[in-house]
């Protein structure tokens, strides 16, 4: 997670070390500071607790630009609102801040390993959320909600907070995201399982075997639905199980992929599809309410 | 329509049981004007349910006004005499206390305690209950209860978290208005949890209490940038199975609800 000289600080002498080692470096040359600020091994933990120090000594302009992305998040979440504009300006953003990809990921990837200062209860691992939300809901690849997924479910087994992060995964509206999920049915920690089949709909299996058996299920039923899948808007907040992802009967039926965040086919219909699916409506009409493509 | 074991309610009789201007009143008079069934084993039954609503909007009033905080669930505090706060921003209740004792502390000293909406729904529903069964049942099925938002429930209460579209909305119930387009910076406005109050307001925890129109207003405040979709009243409520509760209360009730 985080290589470089003031990583290994960071690992072996904790958060003091490796402020008193920066100043160290700072003292002795502000150039070597600055360097050590940039190297391209550092973290994004690193560069959060360094920041502070930057910020004192006059460097934080010095700071790499994916980090100021990242204090910018983190400023954010704490309500510091002339820090979070602080870090706005030195970023050129004249209408809000919207951190790049790359950025966003290398926070992900290299910060999501640590759970904060006061593990789970400041604005660190908040701004991960952020991080995390911004993300999805432009830029999800598999491999990276992937490491999204590995923090929820670390998360949960040390009982944190994960519903905003949560909330965030499923922003992505992509159907990869429950494939990732569904990994974790299979886990050897019943906690996992619980988790992943809250987040799923799924019932609990009852054992090893059965956890084989849903996780097959599921994948079957993904690979039938993934083109009908769309974002629910169901988290959390509102309900105790929500399905944040579902999939479209209708669209089903009519065999026309939808869009996930919209809902909408991304051809109108034809007025044959029209009738069919007033025959569909008809057909199943009392049995479940009304869902339109 | 009301039936009591099948049998269609009287009406005249219900309306001389619930008097005018009361929740009472105004709930059965949409449960009996409504083209659903609403089937009850005994008028006491419906006494209970209606009851209960009465305690949900008074007791969704009262903390209102007791000064809790609204706080995310990373910064929630809770008055450590009572309850432990969990790791997750929820709390429980510390062993030895007593539930009752500790819900009605979060009434009487709402400033030592913040949380968000969805717990404050939670702290509604005790609270009703509270003034609904006596003290001893309610300690008895709710010891070492927790409060979190609809994550973690007391079996008894399983329900409220549900969202179930419904024939009818009554006062009493728990709404939701969904931010559909929240700002992905403030996920705590993605969407305000409320009781419905039977004069056309909701109270919700942070919001306070106001018509419809109002809470949307708020909540479009803290959308994304460039937002298409603006804030709505979801076609749903989360309700109590109050048949449940019945069942496990209704024939302690107490003397003066």
């Amino acid at each position: 997670m985080t290589a470089g000289y003031l990583g290994r600080v960071w690992r072996s002498q904790g958060a003091v070390g490796l402020r008193a080692a920066f100043r160290t470096i700072a003292k002795r040359s502000r150039e070597d500071a600055v360097k050590a600020l940039n190297d391209p091994e550092n973290g994004f933990p690193v560069l959060y607790l360094l920041a502070p120090e930057a910020e004192q000594l006059g460097l934080e302009n010095a700071l790499p630009e994916r980090a100021k992305y990242g204090i910018w998040l983190v400023a954010t979440k704490a309500g510091d609102a002339s820090r979070a504009q602080n870090y706005a300006i030195m970023l050129g953003a004249k209408s809000g801040v919207d951190p790049p990809q790359d950025t966003l990921k290398w926070i992900i990837e290299t910060g999501a390993d640590w759970d904060g200062p006061r593990a789970g209860r400041d604005d660190y691992d908040a701004a991960i959320d952020l991080a995390v939300a911004y993300f999805a809901t432009q830029y999800a690849d598999s491999d990276t909600l992937a490491k999204i997924a590995e923090l929820i479910f670390r998360r949960h087994r040390k009982g944190l907070f994960i519903h905003d992060l949560v909330w965030g995964f499923f922003q992505s509206a992509n159907a990869s995201a429950l494939a990732v999920i569904a990994k974790y049915i299979v886990s050897d920690n019943n906690a996992d399982t619980e988790l992943a089949c809250k987040l799923l709909g799924l019932e609990m299996p009852k054992n090893s075997a059965d956890k084989v058996k849903a996780y097959a299920k599921h994948a079957e039923w993904l690979n039938e639905n993934r083109k009908y899948i769309y974002l629910t808007g169901e988290h959390f907040n509102a309900m105790s199980e929500p399905h944040h992802l579902s999939h479209d009967e209708e669209a089903k039926y009519l065999g026309r992929e939808i869009h996930p965040r919209t809902r909408a086919p991304y051809t109108p219909l034809t007025s044959e599809e029209l009738t069919a699916l007033e025959v569909f409506r008809a057909a199943r009409n009392g049995t479940h309410g009304g869902e339109n493509v | 329509m009301i039936y009591f074991n099948g049998k269609p309610a009287d009406l005249q009789s219900l309306a001389r049981r619930y008097p005018q201007s009361g929740i009472e009143h105004a709930c059965a008079a949409i449960l009996a004007h409504s083209h659903a069934d609403y089937n009850y084993g005994s008028p006491e039954e419906l006494d209970f349910e209606l009851a209960l609503r009465r305690a949900i909007v008074d007791r969704s009033e009262r903390l209102r006004r007791s000064g809790l905080n609204f706080e995310t669930f990373r910064k929630a505090y809770c008055n450590a005499r009572y309850w432990t706060r969990r790791p997750d921003g929820g709390f429980e209740v510390r062993r030895g206390a007593p539930a009752s004792a500790a819900v009605r502390d979060i009434y009487s000293n709402g400033g030592a305690y913040g949380t968000e909406c969805a717990t404050a729904m939670q702290i509604v529903y005790y609270g009703a209950l509270l003034d609904t069964v006596p003290e001893a049942a309610f300690d008895n099925q709710f010891s070492g209860m927790r409060l979190m938002n609809w994550h973690d429930i007391s079996p008894a209460l399983r329900e409220t978290g549900l969202m179930d579209r419904e024939p009818d909305y009554l006062p009493g119930d728990r709404r939701y208005f969904a931010n559909p387009d929240v700002n992905l910076n403030t996920p705590e406005w993605q969407g305000e949890n409320v009781i419905d109050m039977g004069d056309g307001t909701y109270y919700g925890h942070g919001v306070g209490r106001f018509c419809g129109a109002d809470i949307v207003a708020d909540l479009n405040k803290n959308r994304r940038p460039g937002a298409t979709r603006e804030a709505y009243l979801m076609n749903s409520a989360g309700r109590p199975n109050f048949a449940k509760l019945y069942g496990i209360f209704g024939q302690r009730r107490r003397a003066s609800a």
